[in-house]
């Protein structure tokens, strides 16, 4: 179990659609793989991208999703904290969350959650599902009009 | 029967290394809902993490060609050869790429065609894992 202090905004207006994946984005191997398991065991369906680079392949692809869980520090051209700039700015209706063991001081300012490492498997699906809602119940965020162009 | 292979099937693990995450998500989900335990890498240093970590035992490995890092799929599979001699490492990629590295590794070349064709990379994985099953 972790002690990860945790930020959330409620659950964004939802639309109708299918249900929808989160993209998890984290270059350390084991820890994405620990927190996409936990998501999955928990009912959700998740994309595993390994830095922003993979995670801006899989936003640009239409890929509809319904959270974007970035990490910060990562390796390449964009950390999380610019992968969440451009989300936001390009797909506005997608929430986001960051995932680091240093978040900013004003990590709302940034996305619609966050929280800090380490976390344990209650922590994450909790706070996913104040974000998002129950697995059964995840909808497309970055589909119809709020699709960057 | 074929409604007790899912369960059968949800006991074994496999490895997806490919750094294209498009590629890689299709064929990791597809894999998964078919019922395998599937765990991605985006890389060779990923992969072989993973093939190293004692607490993940994947029974087979389904690797692009043209991985991304410091080894291709071919330096993979020879790895996997030499340290990991139960783990059965399928390569897949593009053709041209594939002869062409192989002849620099004198390796066979892919087993299998990007894009991935997801009932082959299944029958295989099926074929494989049956195999095994029986030795």
């Amino acid at each position: 179990m972790g002690s990860g202090q945790c930020y959330a905004k409620g659950p964004a207006g939802r639309r109708d659609g299918e249900l929808s994946p989160i993209l998890l984005v984290e270059d350390e191997v084991f820890i994405r793989i620990a927190s996409a398991e936990w998501l999955r065991d928990a009912g959700y369906t998740v994309i595993e991208a390994a830095d922003a680079a993979e995670a801006l392949d899989m936003l640009g692809s239409g890929q509809p999703l319904a959270l974007l869980a970035t990490d910060i520090t990562m390796p390449g051209p964009f950390d999380g904290l610019a992968l969440a700039a451009r989300a936001r700015s390009g797909w506005p209706g997608l929430p986001v969350l960051l995932l680091s063991a240093h978040l900013p001081a004003d990590p709302m300012d940034h996305a619609d959650g966050a929280l800090s490492k380490p976390f344990g498997p209650m922590e994450l699906v909790a706070l996913i599902e104040k974000m998002i809602g129950a697995p059964w119940q995840t909808r497309n965020h970055a589909n119809g009009a709020n699709k960057a162009c | 029967m074929a409604d007790t292979e899912p369960r059968e099937r949800s006991q074994q693990s496999l490895l997806v290394a490919d750094s294209d995450v498009l590629v890689r998500h299709a064929i990791a989900d597809y894999l998964r809902r078919c019922g395998y335990d599937v765990i991605e890498a985006a890389s060779f240093e990923e992969a072989v993490a993973v093939l190293e970590a004692p607490h993940v035992t994947p029974s087979a490995v389904l690797s692009d060609v043209e991985l991304a890092g410091s080894g291709n799929g071919f330096a993979l599979r020879a790895r996997a050869a030499r340290e990991w001699p139960g783990v059965e490492v399928f390569l897949a990629g593009n053709i041209a790429a594939a002869a062409r590295t192989a002849g620099q590794l004198c390796e066979r070349g892919p087993h299998l065609a990007r894009p991935y064709d997801p009932q082959l990379v299944l029958e295989r994985v099926r074929r494989l894992l049956a195999d095994r099953a029986q030795r």
